[in-house]
């Protein structure tokens, strides 16, 4: 992919709690040359809510932004695995001439992976993660168009490009609960549990995450000596040495900070 | 079964029409090899495991599945569709039975998810995008509880994590009209 400028779709979660995705992400794309433009007038994707609901509603809601996007370029780039999910549905159902991308499609061309080589300024050596990719970033292939939807590869290969050992676990796309969080925070915990147990007995230092909702359940459902849980746009701005990334750590539940010292990227 | 296709997108068709006539998905391919049920993360929290609900819709003894707590408890994570070996988009089947009993006013014995689904859809409308602290009050008003992990949110606001400053509305005078519109279809 030779295309260098996209439209973002940033979503709700972007702009509230997940704040530090949305900085990670602006500021390391913006290093590797490619610039994001954030859709004006765009409004929430539905979510959950809206397809558990009212299909009508559902594809209105998130037709309304590809409206927007066409008017603005070919492509339309989301970091929220949701939001991606959901405005990937629209894009079949209007057969909208807007392809959406997830965030890691940019980061996991051969391009970006070549730029992202060239520009390491702090190789991530030592630090061993798990790349966790949760549902709706891969499922159904019939909507995202993935072939390797059981065992995904875009985050190994973003991550080993700069230089973190990508640990090997079965658990890259079970559920975390998604947005069962408020109504239902005991099926939430289980999940998110489990899938931190597991991360943490592949030997990880760390959890990698590319959506809000991912990394919101995994970070705030642990107990005692918690595992981190960040996003790729976070890991990058470190391997690129870039400034600004204080700020977002202090916002995580699971204090990244130890982790990161000790892998020598801060 | 007749399928009554002018009305096909309306609450008075069942599930299984819906989907064979919008979906053009068919949960009667069902066999039962229980692959989705196997996959579900909330299998186990369900009184009815996804492969027994689709074998209720596709046998038109949908009124149970309805009202089954475990519809609400569905993720969308889109496993069962993806690995279902006959094509039944088994998410897509859940969607519907959520969708059904909610228009139909089923009450739910577990109304949590619904009232959250609610919410929601309340804040989008309201705003245009949804602000997470305005979100958890229309929850609590519409489930009328404080939602269980109080404290976590408590420390997610101290830390910064959720902001409490209210953003721009966007675009919801268009929204508004969306909204209608969509539920004269």
């Amino acid at each position: 992919m030779t295309v260098t400028a996209f439209s973002y779709y940033p979503g709700c979660s972007l702009h509230g709690m997940s704040r530090e995705y949305d900085a990670s992400t602006r500021l390391v794309y913006g290093a590797l040359g490619i610039d994001l433009h954030e859709l004006a007038g765009w409004t929430c994707c539905g979510a959950s809510a809206a397809h558990s609901l009212d299909p009508a509603l559902a594809e209105a809601l998130a037709t309304r932004n590809l409206e927007l996007a066409e008017t603005e370029g070919d492509y339309l780039v989301a970091p929220c695995a949701a939001c991606y999910h959901r405005l990937k549905v629209a894009e079949k159902e209007s057969s909208s001439r807007v392809t959406v991308l997830h965030a890691l499609d940019v980061a996991s061309s051969s391009e970006t992976l070549g730029r992202l080589r060239e520009s390491l300024r702090r190789p991530l050596n030592g630090l061993k993660v798990v790349c966790y990719y949760g549902c709706l970033l891969v499922r159904p292939p019939e909507v995202t168009g993935r072939t390797d939807y059981e065992d995904p590869q875009s985050m190994d290969q973003v991550m080993s490009a700069v230089g973190a050992e990508v640990r090997p676990w079965s658990f890259k796309t079970d559920c975390c609960g998604a947005g069962l969080a408020v109504a239902r925070p005991d099926v939430v915990r289980r999940l998110s549990s489990r899938l931190v147990e597991m991360a943490r007995e592949a030997g990880a230092d760390c959890i990698v995450t590319a959506c809000p909702l991912c990394q919101t359940n995994l970070d705030t459902r642990q107990d005692g000596a918690g595992l981190p849980v960040m996003y790729f746009t976070e890991l990058l701005a470190c391997a690129l040495g870039l400034e600004g990334t204080k700020s977002w750590w202090r916002r995580h539940m699971v204090n990244p900070v130890p982790v990161l010292a000790k892998a020598g990227v801060l | 079964m007749t399928v009554d296709r002018a009305g096909s997108r309306s609450a008075c068709v069942s599930p299984a029409d819906r989907l064979r006539e919008v979906e053009g998905l068919d949960p009667e391919l069902c066999f039962s090899c229980r692959k989705c049920s196997a996959g579900c993360p909330v299998a186990d929290d369900m009184e009815l495991a996804p492969h027994h609900l689709v074998r209720l819709v596709a046998a038109a003894l949908e009124e149970e599945a309805l009202r089954s707590s475990g519809i609400w408890l569905c993720t969308s994570c889109q496993t069962c569709t993806t690995r279902c070996p006959n094509g039944v988009d088994v998410a897509g089947v859940m969607d519907a039975l959520k969708q059904q009993a909610a228009a139909s006013g089923v009450k739910p014995r577990d109304g949590r998810v619904l009232a959250f689904y609610r919410a929601f859809l309340d804040e989008v409308r309201a705003r245009g995008r949804v602000h997470e602290m305005a979100l958890i009050a229309r929850y609590s008003l519409r489930a009328r509880r404080f939602p269980r992990d109080i404290r976590l949110g408590a420390r997610m606001v101290q830390k910064g994590k959720i902001p409490l400053a209210l953003p721009k509305k966007a675009a919801t005078g268009e929204l508004r009209h969306l909204f209608e519109r969509a539920k004269g279809r």
